[in-house]
């Protein structure tokens, strides 16, 4: 076997692995800083311990691979103090935990930089030393001796060509996180040398292995400080191991007991190392206990038993080539466990921690959302198919089978859809870390419980949901939690507790926080209101009260105090929630015992509850959450007020009215007069307007197409769907329409949307 | 027939780069992404050599290379342990385990390939 490929023997073009990568350690921070929120402080649970190390472990592999020097570098460390717990060497405190989780954080941010997305290399320099320092404190005097810290002089030439100075100055800084660097000599060109001292407590291969990032193996030269240089070891497979780890020479006595065992593997096998074959092998990265000539041997003898030995039952079926579907068939269930290489195989899985049910696959979200736009033409073209045949043929044959493909068809979509739901754990997991820091910064006791993290949601749902319930939490331990002194003084335990909470309902999830703070003070509200001339009845229910602190701009820097804050951004939070499908937030608060905002998103935006409408010949289609109601409208039920266009008076309140045929040039039905048809109210951010069509056409489910990747973004126009027929119809904007409206420019609306 | 390897590492970027690395010189490579995945596929044929991690959830590398040494038809097989491990006290369990050799990771590609080729040219 030699190697024909061009780039035998090295990694080649590394963008996959640094993808993957990417990928990969994005998961273990999360995972990281997950377990760590959840651990006991007084007894973290071994596993936990183990999983966490294991992460960091991995990323550190890879980015030494990769080269990612200062990743490895943190991670190195992490993974020390890591090793020390998990030992129950060093008990767990709050400062490794404090400390542990900025590590996570800065690793994100290496990655960050590596990937691109971080313009800035971020500076873990000050975090690596606390880190190491805490390392090398012993925690328990006597438990353990503490790490050794070597000293190795390194040369590294005559450099061919000069090294990178970009490179080299990474390499070096990294070196400096592991230890401490003196530089003694930097003659960095074509026949120079670079020498310096490094001090560190890894081996010497881990030292190496930063090196040959930059310089050619073969110019690198270390030894051992202090010491004379290595005499030439002889090559033997016993001696390979010691140039790896310092540790032999700390433990003579481990060293003996090895390199007797080395020797008994030598004479089991009958054949002493030639130095000959083991000398390329004794490089410093790899120890070698049995050698090729031994392996050689023991195969050879293994197969001329294999030879003579009858074949196994279960082979033997297949093996024959009189074998019939029967007789394979009646092996897989006939023979009794044990028999042949399947029946033991079964036996075997069940080895201890075996985990079978987390089998899963990783595929790109365009994979998946091509799969799912083809469902969803699917699901198209058999309404279509439906649709004639409730003309032409109804109760044929076809129609019977049609109704299956429609059923099947609809399962399909759901479970395709269902590869994109992601668990709220995915926000839900942010949050201990949120609390715990806010908590601390405003001096607060806060516990955060959370329930049903399983609750699935879109993937695309979960980036949106982010930062409007981080607002949420924000706000109820800035301002809804009070101070454990006020709690005690209120008769309330002192730690406040914030229980985030998902389920889903019907074809949306519900995600509420709730607090057991002080509530939302009404008297400021209305005080706050006054201020700012907004007119609120003082009879007013606290729900219309509460609805104030949604208005735009009533949270400003003086409400944080004024209204004990509750306002901040919460019409942010709202406009946020509303893009996402219209989503609602709602509010329910008790002054002194808390309050609880609740908000619900659809579980998808790829499929949406529409309500369609005609216009002449156009259908546009509405999102359901944003219909209030619809009614007929008889001529007089529209009033003109000048200089605000069209108002319809529902109950007490008059509606902006816009009408579809005149925003998007659709002539309406013939000989329809414009003060008839159909008033569609809707509402959005900013209130309820209605929307004059001809016809309503019904309700149904409709596949949202994206406008802009098909076609190009249209104002008014939120995305497309295509009809049963095979018609594309428009999805309508509501926030757009109600924005309109109320700026009471329909004209020149009107002239900008068919431009 | 290309000599096989079956590589077995829990980080898919680690294994992925393995795996590249041994492909490039014309082996045919298996991935199992844990030992019990190792296991099972070590059991259905028999790899010409096996590279593993050692630091893997449930099961960890050493315990493989004895899972593996249970089964008669890999007594000829080498096994290589590639881990950034590189403890005496580990190595030492490594090697009472069966394993054949102890790589440190990092790796070195073209260090890599010189010890395979030991084994299977």
């Amino acid at each position: 076997m030699s190697s024909s490929s061009s780039d035998a023997g090295s990694l080649g073009d590394t963008s996959d692995f640094r993808a993957i990568f990417f990928e990969e350690a994005d998961e273990h921070v999360a995972a990281i800083e997950g377990i760590l929120l959840g651990l006991n402080i007084a007894a973290p649970e071994a596993e936990e311990l183990n999983a966490i190390f294991r992460a960091a472990h991995s990323i550190k592999g890879t980015s030494g691979m990769l080269g990612f020097g200062e990743i490895a570098a943190l991670t190195h460390v992490l993974e020390s103090l890591l090793d020390d717990l998990r030992k129950g060497e060093r008990p767990l405190t709050e400062e490794i935990l404090d400390l542990m989780l900025r590590a996570g954080d800065m690793v994100k941010m290496q990655v960050a930089h590596r990937r691109g997305t971080l313009p800035e290399a971020p500076d873990a320099g000050a975090l690596v030393n606390e880190l190491r320092s805490l390392a090398e404190q012993p925690a328990q005097p006597g438990a353990s001796p503490g790490r050794s810290v070597r000293r190795f002089s390194v040369r590294l030439g005559p450099l061919a060509a000069p090294v990178d100075t970009a490179e080299l100055e990474l390499m070096l800084s990294g070196l400096a996180e592991m230890g401490r660097v003196t530089p003694v000599e930097m003659r960095n060109a074509a026949g120079g040398e670079i020498r310096f001292e490094v001090e560190l407590e890894g081996a010497e291969a881990d030292l190496r292995s930063v090196l040959a990032l930059v310089v050619a193996e073969d110019a690198i030269h270390i030894s051992r400080a202090g010491e004379p240089a290595p005499a030439v070891a002889p090559p033997t497979a016993a001696a390979a191991l010691g140039d790896d780890d310092g540790e032999i020479f700390v433990d003579p006595a481990k060293w003996k007991a090895r390199q007797k065992s080395a020797t008994t593997v030598a004479d089991a096998g009958g054949a002493p190392a030639s130095p000959a074959a083991a000398a390329p092998r004794a490089a410093s990265s790899y120890d070698e206990f049995v050698t090729p000539e031994q392996m050689r041997a023991a195969r050879a003898s293994l197969e001329g038993e294999a030879a003579a030995r009858p074949r196994s039952p279960g082979r033997r079926a297949s093996d024959d080539p009189t074998a019939t579907f029967a007789q394979y068939g009646r092996r897989a269930s006939d023979a009794p466990a044990g028999a042949g290489p399947m029946g033991r195989r079964s036996e075997d899985r069940r080895l201890p921690g075996a985990a079978a049910d987390t089998a899963s696959i990783r595929v790109g979200i365009d994979k998946v959302d091509r799969l799912v736009n083809l469902v969803g033409e699917l699901v198209i073209t058999e309404a279509m198919l439906a649709q004639q045949l409730r003309v032409d043929a109804k109760d044929s044959a076809y129609a019977t089978g049609l109704v299956d493909l429609g059923r099947h068809a609809r399962n399909l979509q759901e479970a395709v859809m269902s590869i994109r739901m992601v668990p709220i754990s995915a926000v839900f997991t942010r949050f201990p870390r949120l609390a715990r820091e806010l908590a601390q910064r405003f001096g607060k006791e806060v516990e955060l419980k959370m329930s049903g993290e399983t609750t699935e949601l879109d993937r695309g749902l979960i980036e949106k949901i982010i930062d409007p319930l981080t607002h949420l939490v924000r706000n109820s331990i800035d301002h809804g939690i009070e101070t454990a002194e006020a709690r005690v003084a209120a008769g309330k335990p002192r730690c406040g507790t914030i229980v985030l909470s998902a389920s889903q309902k019907g074809g949306n999830i519900v995600i509420q926080v709730q607090d057991d703070g002080a509530g939302l003070d009404r008297r400021k509200i209305l005080e706050r209101a006054a201020q700012r001339g907004i007119a609120i009845s003082p009879q007013a229910s606290d729900e219309e009260v509460w609805q104030l602190i949604f208005e735009a701009g009533f949270s400003t820097a003086e409400a944080v105090t004024d209204v004990s804050g509750r306002g901040v951004g919460m019409d942010v939070v709202r406009r946020n929630i509303q893009v996402m499908g219209g989503g609602t937030v709602e509010l329910a608060s008790k002054e002194g015992a808390g309050m609880t905002v609740t908000v619900s998103v659809p579980l998808t935006l790829a499929i949406m509850e529409s309500m369609s409408v005609a216009v002449g010949s156009q259908i546009y289609v509405l999102p359901l959450t944003a219909v209030v109601e619809s009614r007929r409208v008889e001529q007089g039920d529209l009033a003109g007020v000048a200089g605000q266009g069209w108002t319809l008076r529902i109950r007490d309140d008059f509606l902006p009215v816009l009408w579809l045929s005149e925003l998007f040039a659709a002539p309406s039905a013939a000989g329809r007069r414009r003060e008839e048809g159909v008033a569609v109210i809707v509402e959005a951010e900013g209130g309820r307007v209605a929307l004059m069509v001809d016809n309503l056409l019904g309700q149904q489910q409709v596949v949202v197409k994206s406008l802009e990747a098909n076609f190009r973004k249209v104002p008014g126009i939120s995305s497309a769907t295509i009809m049963g027929d095979g018609h594309v119809a428009l999805i309508l904007d509501i926030s757009q329409m109600v924005q309109l409206a109320h700026r009471g420019a329909r004209k020149s609306a009107a002239s900008a949307l068919q431009a | 027939m290309a000599k096989s390897i079956l590589v077995v590492d829990d980080t898919r970027s680690m294994r992925k780069m393995v795996v590249a690395v041994l492909q490039g010189a014309g082996y045919a490579v298996e991935e199992a992404g844990d030992g019990d995945e190792a296991l099972e596929k070590a059991k259905t044929r028999v790899f010409d050599l096996v590279v593993t991690d050692h630091n893997m959830p449930r099961m960890d590398g050493v315990t493989l290379v004895r899972s593996l040494r249970g089964i008669p038809a890999y007594d000829g097989v080498a096994i290589i342990v590639l881990s950034t491990e590189t403890g005496a006290d580990l190595k030492a369990k490594g090697r009472e385990a069966g394993a054949t050799g102890w790589m440190a990771k990092p790796f070195d590609p073209q260090k890599m390939l010189t010890i395979v080729r030991q084994f299977l040219d």
